[in-house]
């Protein structure tokens, strides 16, 4: 009996086993209640008085009235989970969003979304971090400048109380940019160094944030100028990444983008900073007054693809970033292109609806258009260069000038410094070596470039020398490791022409950081040095001097790798929005040289980091700028929305210039042009929105605002080229086009503005009323009439909208871009109601008057092949395309696919059949929404093969299909399009259709003109089940 | 056309449903629900509900719920189904039965279109009488909240006190710059959506309905006798 009882339980417990082997997997999904956050929630509930703050006061998230709604949201959450069974709730969100994250299985997210209190539910993701003199080069420090003028308090605009929440991936803290404290020189000084006065006051009253501890991360380091530090992992952990070993649990940095970018935005200025030791000068950020709260989101893991930031994990920090009470949020982190919809966009879209002002990384996808984050609530920023370009001067032992070329380093190597050529200085003779070795020695190679014993720079022969190393071959960096190794203190990179068996190197120069004092010359200061040493061998000497500025540099020049527009999103939307220093920033960073064991000893409190400096590029870095900014308009400006704050900033800024010195004239790479905050100060006009105006945005796209904003039967909508932001933008005009915009007159007096346009050739742009007088505090509207008078079709033209005040004439000017088309009607219209039975009215926009035909084809249901697909494999279906087909379809969804859009399926169709033939058309998104479309497909059989990308343990799908046409018989499809249409206006066109319910259809709709022109085409699908 | 309109009638639009004038007996709404009129009208397409013929005249109609609509033109204030009246249309309506009817009141937005016309639109009721004669009132359309017209309630018994013994019934959209209705051609822009239109048959059409129904039933109570 007793091993009878044995058996059944080893039964029961192997089939224990079994079950939990078949659990289905889960995922961190992010769920929003149809309830409005904290932030914005206005009333209405019984019992439940508003929480959402006054226009220029902060969500008070101690309040009594915040903690009620917070509870009610509470059993919200509580009542959308208990519908579900079991599952684990890894966030709540309160103020950025009202809901929550969970671990969940894609049944339970799948209930979630049917329940009727659920806005939305979406999966996170993982995003990627988008990788100082800079002060200056923006004025901010001259007489005049933003620095220089006072606020209502009469203290000095330098972000004065005002805090700056920096989302990314910690902070280093022996960085005296975070410091309270400066020395007698007033030079601030970190945590960990004594002494000092206090150059802080207590955090300002609105601040209800914390300074989280964690691994080598303690109470102390938090301070009256880093008020607040947070992390987030939750949804890294159950993604299954791993930290790498010298990653912190706790708010210190791991990576040292997060220390760069806050210390770019609000360190302390007066700051000496070295990078590897080498002293770079002092740094500063753009608000050096302000106060710094850290929310760590971005991680360093152990596999690549795994380094970067959740989006669960950010929804959490910006939710706590709003109740701290802060003011500005940066947000280097990659973003939506596409979708206005997306959880952290519309977060965004609810902190700046309590005054928050969001700069954004446009991205570092260039000159590609790629630009991120591409709502209209939030600046995104992209990134040129600055004009900071030091030299350094060799002067020879000889007294003759050794040459000049780009320099870091901000003090000499004093004369008289022994000379040496690294061929000279090998541990093996020069002479004796093979070629490879020869160049390997020339060019100073570690092991990793190819080094090997005999190449090693001899420390008897360097140490204490200035090493002459030839360009090519390795990275440079790696040459100064080399020679600092050997016991160098100083670095000439020497272009050379061909040397021998070894060719001729680069022949531009480069200014980056080295661990050692480097100048880097040109080939022509080759042959001088080389014969000065070899008439000297042995004495030879040299001296360096300390970097200094280079005259008439040409900048701000777009980076090449900043992401461009147009929206991707909607054309009529301008971004990037502006643009600002992104190459060459040296601002904070991690302590690169730690090892293993001092990483450890931080962690456990026995070891005592050093502060470190960087020179990093990318829209990460231009993006801190203006976070920066605006912080400083904050201070001046305390009751401003973020959005006056942005159209400040972007009627008053600077032209971008080609290499050349000529102005840029692509508006793609840097929106209204470069960061002008001096002048930003005194913007006249400014081009405010509300909340709700975004509300109405949303809902001409379709889309729902979040609760809180608005729902869109009581807002209305508003055409996405008439949302009252500072740039003028028409994407899409037919013939001609009026677009409205009203301006504020922020000053304290009335004024008179005139309008003026300049640029837009090709089109006539009407200004109604051309001039403006408008009291103080008072808005008044205009509008643009757009007329293409020559421009071509399907290009964009760009310009800019001025209006000058009659008097001071202080302009405000917007960036106006126009693009004509000759007829558009939309790609697509789409229905998913469940009846058989439908209608739908779209719009198109000729740009001529007269007849136009409709002509409907189809529907025709989808043909839908089931299967299963593991990674690495390929499975193709045929399809045979008649003669007059007017479209064919091949698309995998997500919904039919197990594992939804973690699975990755990638579709190809030829024109043959199974996989035969050429490509003629492939989607490979990072998910199994995967579309191909084949216009007027000529007669044939087509495959579509499906490959599993990412399919582990094989996953099922459906491919749907379809064929339209050719038109015969009757069509299911019915079309009525107007009487006439008229250049520029509108027409309506009308669908009908009547077909069996639970099917995809595809069908389409052509457009004639009086000539029998086909002038367009719609896709019309209709999904009924 | 302009002197038919003897009256210039302002807007009611913002009135509450509880205004409404008493229903009289036999009165019915056209209110455009059913399944089965769902769909997409050429013009002179008819159909019929409640007795009345609906036929789409001038442009092609709709037949549907605000989802059959750009969200960024949707009327505010109604989720049942309702006529579309596109472009420069109208609809036309007349008894099933050929007899005069009463108009009581109806429900009406705009639907501008992008970009919106710089006229005002009016929505106008055009009477024919069974002697043939006509009539018009025209009413400004409900404001719009953002790009989207509120629907307006027209209904104040003094506005329809003409509008009996009438043949045919034509809604449509009409310019108005402030002193002329329909002076300037729409070019499709005089779309509008309409329901909840209250007729009643005219009190000699009603009683010979009812003289009919009577005999109706007594020849099915002689049937039941038997």
């Amino acid at each position: 009996m007793k091993t009878f009882r044995l058996s059944v339980g080893l039964a029961l417990l192997a089939f224990a086993g079994g079950a939990l082997a078949q659990a289905a997997p889960t995922k961190i999904y992010i769920v929003q209640l149809a309830e409005a956050p904290a932030a914005t929630y206005a009333g209405g509930i019984a019992g439940l008085a508003a929480t959402r703050p006054a226009v220029g006061s902060k969500l008070d998230a101690r309040s009594a009235d915040f903690r009620s709604y917070v509870q009610y949201l509470d059993i919200k959450r509580s009542s959308a989970m208990s519908a579900i069974g079991r599952a684990r709730m890894v966030h709540t969100y309160n103020s950025a969003l009202a809901g929550f994250a969970a671990q969940l299985t894609e049944a339970q997210a799948a209930a979630l979304k049917r329940s009727a209190g659920v806005a939305s539910v979406v999966e996170a993701e993982v995003q990627q971090l988008d990788t100082t003199s800079t002060p200056s080069f923006l004025g901010l420090n001259k007489p005049g400048g933003a620095w220089s003028l006072l606020d209502s308090l009469s203290r000095q605009v330098k972000g004065e109380d005002v805090i700056i929440g920096v989302i990314d991936s910690g902070v280093w803290p022996e960085n005296p940019s975070y410091g309270d404290r400066v020395d007698g020189g007033g030079v601030p000084l970190a945590y960990n160094q004594a002494g000092g006065t206090a150059a802080y006051g207590p955090p300002p009253a609105k601040w209800a944030g914390t300074c989280q501890i964690g691994a080598g991360f303690t109470s102390a380091m938090c301070n009256n100028k880093l008020i607040g530090a947070r992390y987030y992992h939750q949804t890294f952990d159950n993604a299954g990444a791993i930290r790498t070993s010298m990653e912190y649990l706790s708010p210190r940095d791991g990576g040292g983008h997060g220390t760069h970018t806050s210390t770019t935005a609000g360190g302390n200025a007066n700051v000496p900073a070295s990078i590897d030791k080498v002293g770079v000068g002092s740094i500063s950020g753009i608000a050096p007054r302000a106060r710094i709260s850290s929310y760590k989101v971005c991680w360093q893991a152990t596999v690549a693809a795994q380094t970067g930031c959740y989006t669960s994990d950010t929804l959490k920090a910006i939710d706590d970033a709003i109740n701290d009470g802060v003011d500005v949020i940066n947000y280097s982190i990659s973003g939506t292109q596409t979708n206005f919809a997306d959880p952290v966009e519309l977060a965004f879209l609810n902190a700046a609806s309590v005054g928050i002002y969001v700069a954004a990384s446009a991205g570092n996808s260039g000159p590609g258009n790629q630009v991120a984050h591409m709502s209209p609530w939030l600046t995104t920023v992209a990134a040129s260069t600055h004009d900071r370009f030091t030299n350094a001067t060799v002067t020879l032992g000889s007294g003759a000038n050794g040459g000049t070329g780009p320099s870091y380093q901000s003090s000499g190597v004093p004369a008289g410094t022994p000379l040496i050529r690294s061929i000279d200085a090998g541990v093996v003779a020069y002479a004796s070596l093979t070629q490879t070795e020869k160049t390997a020695l020339e060019r100073c190679y570690l092991p990793a470039d190819g080094g090997t014993a005999n190449t090693a720079l001899d420390p008897s022969k360097a140490n204490g020398k200035m090493v002459v190393c030839y360009r090519g071959g390795n990275v440079l960096v790696n040459k100064a490791a080399v020679v600092k190794a050997a016991g160098g203190v100083a670095m000439i990179l020497q272009n050379v022409p061909a040397i021998g068996g070894t060719g001729a190197s680069g022949t531009t120069t480069v200014l980056q950081p080295y661990v050692i004092p480097t100048v880097h010359l040109l080939t022509a200061q080759y042959a001088p040095i080389n014969n000065y040493i070899l008439a000297n061998l042995g004495t030879a000497t040299a001296a360096m001097s300390a970097a200094v500025q280079q005259p008439n540099v040409v900048a701000p020049v777009m980076a090449s790798f900043s992401s461009r527009g147009p929206n991707k999103g909607n054309v009529n939307i301008l971004k990037p929005d502006i643009s600002g220093p992104g190459v060459d920033i040296i601002a904070g960073y991690l302590d690169t040289s730690l090892t293993q064991a001092q990483h450890d000893g931080i962690v456990i409190g026995n070891f005592t980091a050093a502060a470190n400096a960087a020179s990093l590029q990318g829209t990460s870095m231009s993006s801190p700028h203006m976070a920066g900014a605006a912080a400083l308009m904050k201070q001046l400006y305390p009751t401003w929305t973020p959005w006056a704050i942005k159209s400040a900033l972007m009627t008053t800024t600077t032209g971008i210039k080609l290499a050349n010195g000529n102005a840029d004239p692509d508006r793609w790479g840097y929106g209204a042009g470069h960061m002008n905050p001096n002048d930003a100060t005194n913007p006249g006009l400014v081009y405010d929105t509300t909340k709700e105006d975004y509300g109405r945005f949303l809902c001409g796209l379709s889309l729902t605002p979040p609760a809180g904003v608005g729902n869109c039967g009581t807002l209305g909508s508003v055409a996405a080229q008439d949302l009252n932001l500072a740039s003028i933008t028409a994407g899409a005009v037919p013939g001609t086009q009026t677009l409205t915009r009203k301006v504020t007159n922020v000053t304290g007096a009335q004024a008179t503005y005139n309008a003026s346009v300049a640029g837009m050739t090709g089109w006539t742009v009407l200004v109604s009323p051309a001039q403006l007088v408008i009291p103080a505090g008072q808005t008044k509207s205009f509008t643009v009439k757009l007329t293409r008078n020559g421009a071509a079709l399907n290009a964009y033209t760009f310009g800019s909208l001025t209006w000058t005040h009659a008097s001071t004439l202080k302009t405000v000017v917007s960036p106006l871009t126009a693009r004509a088309i000759g007829f558009t009607a939309p790609a697509q219209v789409s229905d998913t109601r469940t009846s058989g039975s439908g209608s739908k009215v779209f719009s198109v926009v000729s740009a001529y008057t007269g007849g136009m035909a409709v002509s409907p084809t189809g529907l025709v249901p989808a043909v839908v092949n089931s299967n299963t697909v593991a990674t690495g494999q390929a499975q193709c279906y045929n399809t045979v395309v008649p003669t007059g087909a007017l479209l064919a379809r091949f698309q995998l969804f997500n919904e039919d696919t197990q594992g939804g859009a973690a699975t990755d399926l990638d579709l190809d169709v030829f024109n043959g059949p199974n996989g035969t033939g050429a490509n003629v058309g492939s989607s490979g998104s990072d998910s199994s929404d995967e579309i191909v479309t084949l216009t007027g497909p000529a007669a044939g059989t087509y495959s579509a093969c499906v490959t599993g990308f990412n399919a582990p343990g094989g996953k099922t799908y459906k491919l749907s299909s379809w064929v339209v046409g050719p038109t015969v018989g009757t069509q299911s499809l019915r079309a009525a399009g107007p009487r006439g249409v008229y250049a520029g206006s509108a027409a309506s066109v009308g669908l009908g259709w009547s077909v069996p319910a639970g099917q995809r259809y595809l069908g389409t709709v052509r457009f004639f003109d009086d000539t029998s022109t086909l002038i367009g085409t719609t896709v019309v699908a209709i999904d009924n089940r | 056309m302009i002197s038919r309109f003897i009256r210039w009638v302002g807007a009611s639009a913002l009135a509450l449903a509880s205004l409404l004038a008493p229903m009289q007996a036999g009165a019915v709404t056209i209110n455009f629900e059913g399944a089965s009129l769902t769909g997409l009208y050429f013009v002179g397409d008819s159909f019929t509900q409640s007795g009345y013929n609906v036929t789409a005249s001038y442009d092609f109609g709709i037949v549907d719920t605000a989802a059959t609509m750009n969200p960024a033109v949707r009327p505010i204030g109604n989720s049942s189904q309702f006529y579309f009246a596109t472009n420069d249309g109208g609809l036309w309506i007349e008894s099933e039965s050929q007899t005069g009817f009463q108009l009581l009141g109806f429900s009406a937005a705009f639907v501008p279109q992008s970009p919106p016309s710089a006229q005002q639109t009016v929505i106008v009721a055009f009477a024919t009488y069974m002697d043939n004669s006509q009539y018009g009132v025209a009413w400004l359309f409900a404001p719009a909240t953002g790009g989207n017209y509120n629907w307006g309630l027209y209904n104040n018994p003094l506005d329809f006190a003409p509008f009996v013994n009438m043949r045919y019934l034509d809604f449509f959209a009409c310019s108005y710059d402030g002193v002329n209705i329909c002076a300037q051609p729409t070019n499709n822009n005089g779309q509008f959506v309409i329901d909840n239109i209250h007729v009643v048959p005219e009190p000699s059409a009603l009683a010979l309905s009812m003289i009919a129904l009577f005999g109706l039933a007594l020849t099915r109570r002689r049937t039941t006798l038997r």
